[in-house]
């Protein structure tokens, strides 16, 4: 409960300049696809989308003049003031009230039909099912409910390969997160993706509550998995698999041995309503990295060695050095191989408290039951007998 | 503890002098701290309890509860240091005797177990205490270690960084330890043996008032502490009062009269077997005197 260290959070300076960058971009992608794949607008209203396979893009482009006038949010007259595109963008009022998002093309008229929902889905190759249908109300808290569909799943969405492996979807977000994804490639979780091994996480398995591109909220909301506050869950949802962790030959059981830290006290014991300012405690992020995690065998890790550890604990510890550093368990108990100056003292506490107060229960109870016996004793004898 | 031992002016009309000034500025410093250092860090012990989270709530966030723990801290160990100067002063400047009463001796333990026979029946008599008793002393200087503990484990968790550029780096885990293990058996001492010995037992309950007043009425002095009230009656060279009379005895009474009054009772019952009176406990008074 030591923790004295700075904010750990990301510049919110870059922050934000990235955060508009990427809008940008989202937006003129919105515009130029837009601006290229306008077609005469054929009357599909409503969900009466064509469930063959095939029937392309063109064919689901529906201006639809009921949805235009919803209210737009500040940033829609941004992104169409910038690109000007020739069509107006939708946004949609979600019908549960949730925040209107765009849907260029109207995309959602079948794959955001929830009676649609069992008709559309795909096998992926080892046979598992990949759900085709977006629910609305989770895209409308999404970070990306501006970016159109067509940005990540291309103009002719039906003519794209799917399913993604996490390593496409990792190179689709990879395309405007290019720092991100240079980082995340090179990764201990990003390198065996390449190799064709998909047990690491890839970007929405930490992004998203649910794994699902579409419900990627911002880093810093309070209900994201990556807040300050979820981050250890986050990480544990692979990382307290035993089976998965005994696969790569991890034995440490993290996610426990970092609740019970200084670390994981102060991130457990901040309320719910706990702002930003009060969780400035490290998390799993700040100590082993996020996008360029490495391994804690890699040397260069910023946990791999005495001296790594000691810099990384000076980002928050100001003089902290080596020393400091080994008095942190390192994921373990102490036990009477490691640090066992700890693992003895947690002995001979555990004794001593007891025999102390169990001594201390005795000295009470004793002349309390003795007093008892009196009283009842008393009680028992006639009044009389007592002058 | 570094008052004078049994002399007259300890008597105070119906009450006897027990704790002076210092002394009872040092418990109001102590136990208002303790409280405080309590409800501060259990929470922080206990971290998955849901009272913990909704308690924390209470003070909006942690980093304000942990503030407030650090300035009891500070509160405790002024305390310490308020209590080691006036032990000083007294010795050294007033050239008051040294507190022998407070030192452990043999006697203590006799004590102990005259009152373990006593407690399952053994035997009738309590043990007589003088000034302070074995419980007394054992408090005193539990907390003389567990403030130790508690002040030397806090330090190096309130300063860590600076505390392993002194000590190896396993002190800070070992600090943990040590400060969150001793924290729980002191809050749970004060909780079952002081509070029941201080206040809920029968001859004071519901409450002692003389850690507050400085002073002990009479009556109970001589339940408690039946040796020193002797000294300091033989001192002042007073004769029992009648109010005196009316009160618990000291004297022996005839072992043909067991059972009379009871133990524990604030209300006198006088026997005319005995010049001084009768009361709770007769029989203990036949103990070692």
């Amino acid at each position: 409960m030591h923790d004295r260290g700075p904010a750990r959070t990301r510049s919110p300076h870059w922050k934000r300049v990235f955060t508009l960058a990427v809008m940008l971009a989202a937006a003129t992608a919105v515009g130029l696809g837009a601006w290229f794949n306008v077609q005469p607008a054929q009357a599909r209203p409503g969900n009466t989308c064509d469930p063959e396979p095939g029937h392309g893009l063109p064919g689901c482009h529906v201006e639809t003049t009921t949805t235009s006038t919803a209210p737009a949010a500040p940033r829609a007259s941004q992104s169409t003031t910038t690109t000007a595109p020739p069509v107006t963008p939708t946004y949609i009022p979600d019908p549960t009230g949730g925040r209107p998002y765009v849907d260029q093309n109207n995309c959602l008229a079948c794959h955001g039909d929830p009676s649609l929902k069992d008709l559309m889905t795909k096998q992926r190759p080892d046979g598992s099912t990949v759900a085709l249908y977006v629910d609305p109300a989770v895209l409308s808290y999404s970070v990306h409910r501006f970016t159109d569909c067509t940005t990540c799943h291309t103009d002719r969405p039906h003519d794209v390969p799917t399913p993604l492996t996490k390593l496409s979807l990792a190179e689709k977000c990879g395309s405007c997160h290019q720092h991100q994804y240079s980082q995340y490639i090179a990764s201990v979780h990003g390198a065996p993706q390449t190799s064709g091994n998909s047990d690491p996480a890839s970007c929405t398995d930490c992004h998203s509550a649910t794994s699902s591109p579409h419900n990627v909220v911002r880093v810093l909301d309070p209900s994201a998995s990556t807040y300050p506050k979820n981050i250890a869950q986050t990480c544990a949802k692979c990382h307290d698999d035993p089976e998965l962790m005994a696969k790569y030959g991890i034995v440490e059981k993290v996610y426990d041995s970092y609740m019970r830290s200084f670390h994981g006290k102060a991130i457990s014991l901040s309320g719910e309503s706990a702002a930003l300012q009060q969780l400035k405690t490290a998390t799993c992020v700040n100590c082993h990295g996020s996008h360029n995690i490495s391994s804690t065998s890699d040397p260069t890790s910023p946990v791999a060695g005495m001296e790594n550890l000691a810099k990384t604990c000076e980002q928050c510890h100001p003089g902290a050095g080596v020393e400091f550093a080994e008095g942190f368990l390192g994921h373990k108990e102490a036990d009477s191989r490691h640090i066992p100056q700890v693992y003895w003292g947690e002995k001979f506490f555990f004794v001593f408290t007891r025999v102390v107060l169990a001594g201390g229960v005795v000295l009470v109870v004793g002349p309390f039951g003795r007093w008892g016996v009196e009283q009842i004793k008393r009680r028992r004898k006639p009044p009389g007998k007592e002058e | 503890m570094a008052t004078s031992g049994a002399t007259p002016d300890r008597l105070d009309g119906d009450h006897i002098r027990r704790f002076d000034i210092h002394q009872r500025i040092q418990h109001i410093m102590m136990f208002s701290s303790f409280t405080l250092l309590a409800i501060t860090g259990l929470p922080m012990k206990f971290s998955e309890w849901g009272i913990s989270q909704w308690w924390i709530g209470v003070w909006n966030g942690l980093d304000n509860m942990r503030a407030v723990h650090h300035f009891a801290a500070w509160i405790m160990m002024a305390a310490c240091v308020y209590h080691v100067v006036y032990l000083l002063v007294s010795l050294l400047i007033l050239r008051r005797p040294f507190p022998v009463h407070m030192l452990p001796r043999l006697q203590d333990f006799k004590d102990l177990i005259q009152d373990v026979k006593y407690w399952v029946g053994l035997s009738n008599e309590k043990p007589r205490f003088g000034r302070f008793s074995y419980r007394e002393k054992f408090d005193y200087w539990a907390v003389g270690w567990g403030i130790t503990i508690m002040i030397g484990g806090g330090l190096i968790l309130m300063f860590p960084v600076q505390a392993a550029k002194i000590f190896p780096g396993w002190v800070i885990p070992l600090a943990l330890v040590a400060h969150s293990d001793e924290a729980v058996l002191a809050v749970g001492w004060i909780l079952i043996v002081h509070m029941y010995f201080a206040h809920l037992h029968p001859l004071v309950f519901p409450m002692n008032k003389s850690i507050f007043t400085g002073k002990v009425p009479l009556h109970l002095y001589r339940e408690e502490h039946p040796l020193e009230y002797a000294e300091i009656m033989a001192a002042a060279g007073l004769e029992p009062t009648p109010a005196e009379e009316a009160t618990p005895a000291l004297r022996p009474l005839p072992e043909s009269a067991p059972g009379l009054g009871e133990p524990g009772s604030l209300m006198p019952v006088p026997v005319e077997a005995s010049p001084r009176g009768s009361g709770p406990d007769n029989s203990r008074a036949m103990g070692p005197a």
